[in-house]
């Protein structure tokens, strides 16, 4: 778990009515961090190229 | 949130709501068990909270947009909000936790932030959002529920509903929503209560997963005679269930199957003479009504 991913944790731990809108500001970025990153690793399906394994060589 | 239910003195209830209605609809003995005693089978209320979050969430977003709030302030408002109401979180399901439900909220209104639908302003002036509603089907019998927004999409209305779902959400995902009892009361209430000229409903599915949520739009469109068979139908259904207890609450037991399986399915395997005690076991009971 990274260092922003344990802090996020911590303040899903706190007691919410303690948290400052810094603390509310961190959990929405972490969410929006993750959803890029979602988007980014999760291309669909129609999106993916098929590999030419004979112009690689393997074939 | 379901509507207070209403019932006359001799145990028939006037005041139905889509979730009662379709229970009754599906067989009278679940019926029985999740309507008139309310059992509920202990875990499910999960998905209920989990949903119940979700959907407030959504509807107070679009409430502060419609007030004027910009995107940055009213996604900030509604996680506030929720972070406050579903504290403690106290079910173990995998896949709905708090912060799976935080990201869900999160993500819908980042992908949703420049909708082209836009909330309805009634007449009143108030945006139409979280609008409970009660209409009158006959002389005994009203229906009611509540509505989570009404949009304007491309010059039409339609009614907004959320749902959130373990399963991938794909077009056959939609399909379960035409004919279906829920969207079409909801397009009646529409109707009647708004008088807006609703063509359906627009729904907003969530797949919820561990590592993701994946958003799909779907409609499901009603016709002023489908409307009226449901109404005819639906009126049919509640007699005939007002009927059942005095055969006992008969098992439809050609629905026990249906969605992955009826709650109530390892209750009603049992032998008669056992059941209440195997209830007992593994469900419990909801407020008394």
């Amino acid at each position: 778990m990274s260092d922003q991913e344990e802090t996020i944790a911590m303040l899903f731990h706190r007691d919410p009515f303690t948290l400052s809108k810094l603390d509310i500001d961190r959990i929405i970025t972490h969410m929006r961090e993750s959803r890029q990153h979602f988007k980014l690793s999760g291309k669909p399906l129609a999106e993916k190229k098929p590999v030419d394994l004979k112009e690689l060589g393997l074939l | 949130m379901e509507p207070n239910l209403k019932w006359s003195p001799d145990g028939r209830q006037l005041i139905w709501s889509a979730h009662s209605l379709g229970i009754a609809k599906d067989c009278k003995r679940k019926y029985f068990y999740a309507i008139v005693n309310r059992w509920e089978r202990r875990g499910d209320s999960v998905h209920l909270v989990f949903g119940g979050h979700y959907a407030d969430a959504l509807e107070h977003y679009h409430k502060h947009r419609a007030a004027g709030a910009d995107h940055d302030e009213a996604q900030h408002l509604v996680i506030k909000e929720t972070l406050e109401a579903s504290f403690p979180w106290t079910n173990d399901h995998n896949a709905k936790t708090r912060e799976t439900l935080i990201r869900s909220i999160v993500w819908y209104t980042e992908e949703y932030q420049d909708d082209p639908c836009q909330t309805v302003i009634l007449a009143n002036g108030k945006p139409a959002v979280e609008l409970e509603f009660n209409l009158q089907l006959n002389d005994e019998i009203m229906l009611a529920g509540r509505i989570d927004r009404v949009v304007n999409y491309a010059g039409d209305y339609y009614i907004q509903d959320q749902k959130t779902t373990g399963s991938t959400v794909g077009s056959w995902y939609f399909k379960r929503y035409t004919p279906d009892n829920q969207m079409s009361l909801l397009t009646v209430a529409g109707q009647v209560i708004w008088k807006l000229p609703v063509k359906g409903v627009m729904v907003d599915a969530a797949q919820i997963a561990v590592g993701f949520t994946r958003f799909e739009r779907g409609f499901a469109f009603r016709t002023q005679e489908m409307l009226e068979e449901w109404l005819r139908d639906a009126e049919y259904h509640i007699r005939e269930t007002w009927r059942a207890e005095e055969a006992g609450w008969p098992m439809n037991d050609s629905a026990c199957q249906k969605y992955g399986g009826c709650p109530f399915l390892d209750i009603c395997n049992k032998s008669p003479q056992v059941r209440e005690e195997f209830l007992r076991t593994s469900f419990e009971k909801q407020e008394a009504r």
